[in-house]
């Protein structure tokens, strides 16, 4: 059996003679002299050096996560060449550890790795400095996928860097280094060619040299670069960048499919005007809390951007029926629109949805108060195959609304949180009403009455669990902490969600809620986002001083229930086929369905803490 | 064709249903090539009757399995959840262990070989260094000073 492991072991000793030799003081001796054979002869005492050659060894490494790496690097010469190499190393997420990493580390890791490394995330590691990023960037030039945000000790020299070696990354993510300037552009038009995905998020700095440096100066280069590829860009709460500035980096991408300006308090109608006409592919667009934007800038992206399919202009609260009707005309591929706190609609703007936007899949009204149940209707009859409507706080609607709802019946999810003319009885009636049959469907309801109601509503809920697998929120009272109630979209792209803060647009709170959301997703939740968020719930409902046993009993069946019932991803799955073999023509689902991951689902909620802690009682919501 | 045989490196013999056989790819191209009579046992080289056994019973249990779609990079290290009879099936010796991942990479049976590679990877999960060399007997051949900067290196990862 020896004599296999060494056969088999000669083959990885030649690989390793063929790698260059690696320099640097604090690389172990192992590697220099790089003969696997030797450390294996000396080794050959343990059964499993006997049996089993080093390539099936690094077989049961690959199943192994960072930690465990780093301690089997630690127990023999031969493990740590084994533990170290570089195949094992191509995805590092030093989430977990962010906040013992330095630039030691980093440094020690990107010479290991070298070329192999594709996919590295540093979020969070505030302790990480542009010199690491220096040493990191000559090393693993095969770089893809690289996220930076929060490391806040990072600059605009750590941009220069990558620009400099890594020419094959597609996605770089700075949000929230806050030293990050505009002055960054010009290196990534210049040195990354493929670059598709940027995110900037909350780089407050963002701006500060107006954007018109290389308008002028390196014109031609950052033109030239960025327009192939470039497809996303966030930039929310960029507080800095104006109309002007924003022309320019919409000149400069013609080929954007998506773009993030929440929070970009001084964009206003000319600025979008420009992104419409420089940017015409555009599909996804989030302008919310940008509170300059009114009816000018919606009539040109539907003018200019017929393929929008996703808008968000939450709080922009000057929009009027006008703009959505301009929106509604142009552009019927529209599947998403988020009008939350446009407190100026009415019924017409839901008449013209109804009439143009068939495919609409989702549609948020929260807040606008003068929606009546007549514009329900308009909304459900015309657009087929809701799935979600979120009707938070409009307080004119009544049972009707629910009833005319019943039209549409893909829908998984409806929110009437606040609505205090609708009674218990309709939203029971309601309930009842949801088929039997349709499995996967997921039922957020949030509600402004009693708790022995929640629990009355709840249980009928489970009561039909086998064929419903189910996600309830809770809420008694109206959001009284700073960051109220958080919801997490699944907007632009699948990673980094973008987040939203009701009643209070404060852009720190709004960028704290970002943070949380960016944080849960960032740790995997995205993947079972549904579920932990329904035990987070039922969890906090447990400890709540007032609950009633009725409740306290439902909500520990529920987060007994829970992780075994929800599957699939999401409501769309099976009513979607079914109606394509029908020949319907179905909106595919706004972001990627995410495998469902449901065991363990309870040991990860522990990790979870800090994103739990946001305020369970006054209900949290993630889609 | 439904049952075919095959014959272990010490010479038993044993009939299996020809889909539970054709999870190994090796086995599946060795009967292409052949063109398998089902009367002549396909040998088994590397494999000693007693692991050939234990594989064959993995493969009876796995053949109606679904082929499960790629598993996403990131997604697969986390990947740790063993059902029952999986982690009844790896309940073995060591020695036993090691030889059936030998039998599953020479006879190419993927998710037989992430599973025992799995079980091993789980062993070591959790454990510190010192807890791994003992667990397979293995001797620390680092000097004193390369001990310390070897855990140095590799510090980042645990909680301080």
């Amino acid at each position: 059996m020896c004599d296999t492991a060494k056969k088999s072991a000669s083959h990885l000793y030649l690989q390793a003679e063929a790698r260059p030799s690696r320099s640097g003081s604090d690389v172990l001796p192992v590697t220099k002299s790089s003969s696997i054979y030797t450390l294996l002869d000396v080794q050959a005492g343990p059964l499993i050096h006997e049996k089993l050659p080093p390539e099936v060894m690094l077989l049961i490494f690959s199943h192994m996560d960072v930690v465990s790496l780093c301690r089997c690097a630690q127990v023999s010469k031969y493990w740590n060449f084994l533990a170290l190499d570089g195949s094992l190393w191509q995805n590092i997420d030093f989430f977990a550890f962010q906040k013992h990493v330095q630039d030691s580390h980093i440094e020690h890791i990107a010479r290991r790795c070298g070329n192999f490394l594709r996919r590295l995330s540093l979020y969070g590691c505030e302790n990480v400095y542009d010199k690491a990023i220096r040493v990191f960037a000559r090393h693993c030039h095969n770089i893809e996928d690289l996220n930076l945000s929060q490391c806040t000790a990072l600059t605009d020299f750590t941009v220069q860097a990558i620009s400099v070696e890594c020419h094959a990354i597609k996605r770089l993510s700075l949000a929230n280094c806050t030293q990050i300037t505009d002055l960054m552009f010009p290196f990534l038009a210049r040195g990354c060619p493929e670059l598709e995905e940027l995110d900037v998020s909350w780089c407050s700095m963002m701006g500060r040299f107006g954007l018109k440096l290389y308008a002028t100066d390196t014109g031609s280069q950052f033109g030239a670069h960025f327009t192939t590829r470039l497809r996303f860009l966030r930039l929310k709460g960029c507080s800095r960048i104006t109309d002007a500035g924003l022309d320019v980096l919409a000149a400069a991408c013609p080929e954007l499919r998506g773009i993030d300006l929440t929070a970009c308090i001084c964009v206003g109608d000319v600025g979008i005007r420009s992104l419409a006409r420089h940017c015409p592919k555009l599909e996804r667009l989030c302008i919310s809390h940008c509170p300059l934007i009114s009816n000018a800038a919606l009539k040109c992206l539907g003018e200019a951007c017929p393929d929008l399919l996703s808008l968000e202009c939450a709080g922009c609260v000057r929009v009027t029926d006008a703009g959505v009707e301009a929106i509604a005309k142009h552009c019927p591929r529209l599947e998403c629109l988020d009008l939350e706190d446009c407190i100026r609609l009415t019924d017409q703007s839901l008449r013209d949805i109804g009439r143009h936007n068939r495919r609409l899949a989702r549609i948020i009204l929260s807040n606008c108060d003068l929606l009546t149940d007549d514009g329900i209707r308009l909304l459900a009859n015309g657009c087929p195959y809701l799935d979600t409507v979120e009707l938070d706080n409009c307080s004119l609607l009544t049972d009707t609304a629910l009833d005319h709802l019943r039209v549409c019946k893909w829908l998984s999810s409806v929110q009437i949180y606040d609505c205090r003319l609708v009674s218990r009885e309709g939203v029971q009636a309601f309930l009842k009403h949801l088929k039997e049959d349709r499995e996967r469907t997921v039922f957020d309801l949030l509600y402004h009455q009693s708790e022995e109601h929640q629990a009355e509503v709840l249980e009928i809920l489970l009561s039909r669990q086998r064929k419903t697998s189910l996600c309830r929120s809770f809420s008694t009272t109206p959001p009284a902490s700073p960051l109220g109630r958080v919801r997490v979209h699944s907007f632009l792209l699948p990673l980094p969600g973008a987040a939203a803060t009701d009643h209070d647009n404060n852009n720190e709170n709004q960028q704290r809620a970002d943070r949380q959301a960016n944080h849960a997703q960032h740790e995997g939740f995205h993947v079972g986002a549904r579920a932990a968020h329904v035990i987070m719930l039922a969890r906090a409902f447990l400890r709540r001083p007032r609950s009633t046993s009725a409740t306290a009993t439902a909500a520990t069946t529920l987060a007994n229930a829970v992780p075994l019932t929800v599957a699939g991803p999401g409501a769309r799955g099976p009513a979607a086929g079914a109606a394509e073999e029908a020949g319907v023509i179905v909106a595919p689902p706004q972001t990627p369905p995410p495998a469902w991951r449901s065991t363990r689902m309870l040991e990860e909620m522990d990790e979870m803490d800090a994103f739990a802690s946001i305020d369970h009682r006054n209900g949290c919501n993630i889609l | 064709m439904s049952q075919i045989k095959l014959q272990s490196s010490d010479g038993r013999e044993f009939t299996v249903d020809a889909k539970a056989a054709k999870m190994s790819e090796t086995i599946k191209n060795m009967l292409e090539d052949l063109g398998g009579d089902g009367e002549n046992a396909i040998p088994v080289p590397n494999v000693t009757g007693a692991i050939l056994e234990k594989v064959i019973q993995y493969c009876l249990h796995h053949k109606d399995d679904v082929a499960k779609p790629e598993e996403d990079e990131t997604k697969a290290k986390k990947q740790e959840d063993i059902d029952s009879w999986d982690a009844d099936f790896c309940r073995v010796d060591q020695g036993t262990l090691f030889e059936m991942i030998l039998a599953a990479n020479y006879l190419d049976i993927k998710p037989m070989l992430d599973l025992t590679c799995k079980t091993v990877a789980n062993m070591i999960r959790g454990k510190t260094p010192d807890e791994i060399r003992k667990l397979f007997n293995i001797k620390s051949d680092f000097s004193p000073e390369e001990e310390e900067q070897v855990k140095k290196e590799n510090d980042w990862c645990e909680e301080k």
